[in-house]
């Protein structure tokens, strides 16, 4: 399962960096953890003024996509250590 | 009920109760005491409203309390509260960006202290803890709405956070706004917000060197972050918008910041749309700001930033836009200082759009005038630019 994420936020917002993420290739605590971020309903409050939100991006079987947009501060650790 | 009995409400049953109660009970006694509650009320408003006017930027401070800073190390993790290293008048460690922090929390402490008699961002005495060390190459420094984190920085384009101490001023400064005006982080009032970030962030830098010249002084926010290599002076310039920066090498670009409403940046309300721009259009504010300190020719901390710390703690609220924030800006300078110093903040706005020329400084602050004012703005708001978005390896 390929995972696109990319951030916003910060203090030079106009940079936005993206990355997949191939949640095979990451530890199983990254990999549970993940499954549970993307099973959240739509998008989280805000987080902190000038601090990081990460919007995580994924394909679905059935060919629809689903969009998860978090602030840092909700992001696990194991996954976390893989972003920009 | 007798009229002692009924002071007692003064301060706990609302003025629409008492309003009520005042026109409607049957009861003439209580009629007689609730309007002598009323007028009682409306007396202590009048004497609560000459206190703060007279006390200036003074206040109605609490007792002072002491300076109280805690440093954490988080070890490269996302744990804020992984190991505190220091904390008030302990011993300081090797760790240069421990002692940055420490150091400049306590001189933001004081510029706040010593000119406005403020105790800690939210005038209580609120514990300075700052966070070092957060995750690793990471660029960013964070006000979180109870304490401080700070990156390392990459070490390709950017140094450790805790090297300007603009920044940290600027970041403690979101703190103080969120104890006093609240502005919203989106559109014009979080333009704002990021603004006095900015403003009180620079004068920490200015007066903490005690440049005392405004045309001489450092108006560079974030100096000292870029990396030698990268072709800029900072994240933002206050003097020049636009110029802080550009570097396509990197991926940083250029300082996409506009300096006047005409370029004013029109991005949507969301998270990759900055909240509507607001650490782009902070970049208008700001330039008024300075050239404001310039014509004044005095340390800016002394007059232009006490215009601005009166405007941003007694004048705006959460929903404040450029205009209102610029007239009530002149109106301060009129109030605290004199019409001169009216005139200079006013064309200072005029020469960025925001009011209108021929805005002197006794205008009045009525609804009316505010709309009729703001005209510029709001026309140079409805044609905006609409910046390229990047994503770039710097990050």
């Amino acid at each position: 399962m390929k995972v696109r994420v990319r951030r916003f936020g910060g203090q030079l917002p106009q940079l936005q960096p993206e990355v997949e993420l191939d949640v095979a290739t990451l530890g199983s605590s990254a990999q549970a953890a993940m499954q549970s971020l993307l099973a959240e309903k739509g998008n989280a409050k805000r987080g902190p003024l000038d601090g990081y939100s990460y919007r995580f991006s994924i394909e679905q079987d059935d060919g629809t996509s689903k969009t998860v947009t978090v602030p840092e501060s909700a992001v696990p650790e194991a996954i976390l250590k893989h972003l920009p | 009920m007798t009229s002692s009995m009924c002071r007692c409400f003064c301060s706990i049953v609302p003025p629409y109760l008492l309003k009520e109660l005042g026109t409607k009970s049957d009861d003439p006694q209580v009629r007689q005491a609730v309007a002598e509650t009323r007028a009682t009320d409306r007396k202590l408003r009048a004497v609560r409203a000459s206190l703060l006017g007279n006390t200036l930027m003074k206040g109605l401070a609490p007792e002072a309390a002491p300076l109280k800073r805690r440093v954490f190390d988080c070890q490269h993790t996302n744990d804020t509260a992984r190991r505190q290293v220091l904390e008030e008048g302990g011993r300081l460690p090797s760790d240069i960006a421990v002692k940055e922090a420490y150091a400049a929390a306590g001189t933001t402490w004081k510029f706040y202290h010593d000119l406005f008699d403020r105790s800690s961002v939210d005038n209580a005495g609120l514990t300075l803890v700052s966070s070092v060390h957060y995750r690793r190459d990471y660029n960013n420094a964070v006000w979180d709405g109870h304490q401080m984190i700070y990156g390392d920085g990459d070490g390709i384009v950017f140094e450790r956070f805790t090297k300007s101490i603009d920044i940290i001023g600027h970041e403690l400064t979101h703190g103080v706004t969120q104890f006093t005006a609240g502005l919203d982080y989106s559109n014009q009032p979080g333009a704002l917000n990021e603004h006095f970030s900015d403003v009180f962030g620079i004068l920490v830098k200015q007066w903490s060197r005690r440049q005392r010249d405004p045309s001489r002084a450092s108006w560079i926010i974030g100096e000292g972050l870029l990396k030698p290599t990268i072709h800029g002076v900072g994240l933002r310039s206050m003097s020049a918008p636009g110029t802080a920066y550009d570097d396509r090498v990197s991926g940083l670009g250029k300082d996409p910041q506009p300096s006047h409403m005409r370029d004013y940046v029109k991005l949507p309300d969301t998270e990759d749309g900055d909240y509507g721009g607001v650490h782009y259009n902070s970049g208008i504010p700001n330039v008024a700001f300075y050239r404001a300190a310039v014509a004044i020719g005095k340390p800016a901390w002394e007059v232009v930033g006490k215009i601005w710390y009166v405007t941003l703690t007694q004048r705006l609220r959460a929903d404040s836009n450029f205009s209102k924030c610029a007239l009530e800006t002149i109106s301060v300078a009129r109030d605290y200082f004199d019409n001169d110093t009216a005139e200079k903040v006013s064309a200072a706005w005029v020469s960025v759009g925001v009011i209108t020329a021929g805005i002197g400084p006794m205008a009045s602050l009525s609804r009316g005038n505010i709309r009729r004012l703001s005209a510029a703005s709001k026309k140079a708001a409805a044609s905006p630019k609409h910046p390229p978005t990047r994503r770039k390896r710097a990050a």
